[in-house]
């Protein structure tokens, strides 16, 4: 009992703060050898989401990927992704709005994800998954 | 001389101190209610509310432009020309009032920037024209600096479109389901060479939960 005023008000400023967890998991610079390149920045979703599989191959002279996404999770995940693209010399793609994009992932369902290069210039990228929050994302901090 | 141990209870005092301690915190932090302007990311995907937002305009343009890039049509027709398109525009069929231009000028905007294509802008066709009769007309204007009428060049292809929509709803959901079209047409030959369509499915349902 004496513990309970204290949990309920610490319960109402996490829920009242409302700042979304925007980390994720991630593949970065990737290339054929994409394991090494996998970043889980939240463990709790890396538990339910892995990257399986990173293909790419070269259309119309443009680099073409897809991503798979397989759930470990039985229930539904409400996420997004972005990719992200960069030069040879890994500077990124200036004027490229790459946006995040919706995805429902299903119970221990597996997704790919397709992604094109925005130009020619463009040989690798980066893809972010993380879940979606009711609440509009924003970065305050 | 045997005391009797009461169990080690907190007092009403104790507990109403917490209560304060607890209630102040949360006067205190971001509930109170005020306005905090901030800038978010503009490529987030964005749930407020049901109707057509940027995270769907978004997705149109870039899957409708990835789609048409690795399309192997366009490969043949852009491996030794940059071909140039008039971008007609977007049907809204739509029950809503969505800003059509916008996909298109998000669309046109990324092919032009893949470096595979070239656009002609209808829409600046009257203030192109003003400029050149001012330019030949004008006693303003030296004659050999002059850009001559009749020197531009024709479009070869046009892309055009539709979206449409399929709203449902019930007292406790709503459901809408957004369509969009897009082909691209040889003007010389009148052969519609691509054609691709995306769609997006919204609900919103109340939540059990919720601040």
């Amino acid at each position: 009992m004496k513990y309970l005023v204290p949990l309920l008000a610490v319960s109402l400023l996490t829920a009242c703060a409302g700042r979304p967890t925007t980390s994720g998991i991630a593949v970065e610079n990737a290339s054929a050898q994409y394991q090494q390149q996998l970043k889980v920045n939240n463990p709790q979703l890396g538990k339910r989401l892995v990257i399986s599989d990173v293909k790419t191959r070269q259309t119309n002279q443009l680099t073409d990927v897809v991503v798979t996404l397989s759930s470990q999770y039985k229930k539904s995940q409400y996420l997004q992704y972005q990719f992200t693209w960069f030069d040879g010399d890994g500077f990124v793609i200036k004027g490229n709005h790459s946006p995040w994009q919706a995805l429902t992932l299903f119970g221990f369902a597996n997704i790919q994800l397709p992604g094109l290069a925005p130009t020619q210039e463009a040989v690798t990228f980066s893809l972010a998954v993380r879940e979606v929050s009711t609440q509009a994302q924003e970065f305050k901090e | 001389m045997n005391t009797v141990n009461t169990p080690n209870k907190p007092s009403l005092k104790a507990l109403s101190g917490y209560a304060l301690i607890g209630l102040s915190a949360l006067a205190l932090s971001g509930c109170a209610n005020k306005a905090v302007v901030s800038y978010g990311d503009a490529q987030a995907v964005e749930t407020t509310d049901i109707n057509f937002g940027s995270t769907d305009l978004q997705k149109v343009a870039s899957q409708m432009t990835d789609s048409l890039l690795a399309s192997p049509v366009v490969g043949t027709m852009t491996a030794n020309s940059r071909p140039i398109v008039f971008v007609e525009r977007i049907k809204n069929k739509t029950s809503e009032h969505i800003d059509s231009e916008s996909i298109t000028d998000s669309i046109s905007t990324q092919l032009l920037r893949s470096g595979k294509f070239r656009f002609v802008d209808m829409t600046r066709v009257e203030a192109v024209r003003e400029q050149l009769n001012f330019q030949n007309d004008d006693a303003l204007v030296n004659p050999s600096t002059a850009i001559a009428f009749g020197q531009q060049v024709g479009a070869q292809y046009m892309l055009y479109g539709n979206l449409s929509s399929i709203v449902k709803s019930n007292k406790d959901k709503a459901d809408v389901y957004y369509k969009f079209t897009m082909r691209l047409m040889d003007l010389k030959s009148g052969l519609v060479e691509w054609a691709d369509e995306t769609e997006i499915r919204k609900t919103r349902e109340k939540s059990t939960f919720g601040w």
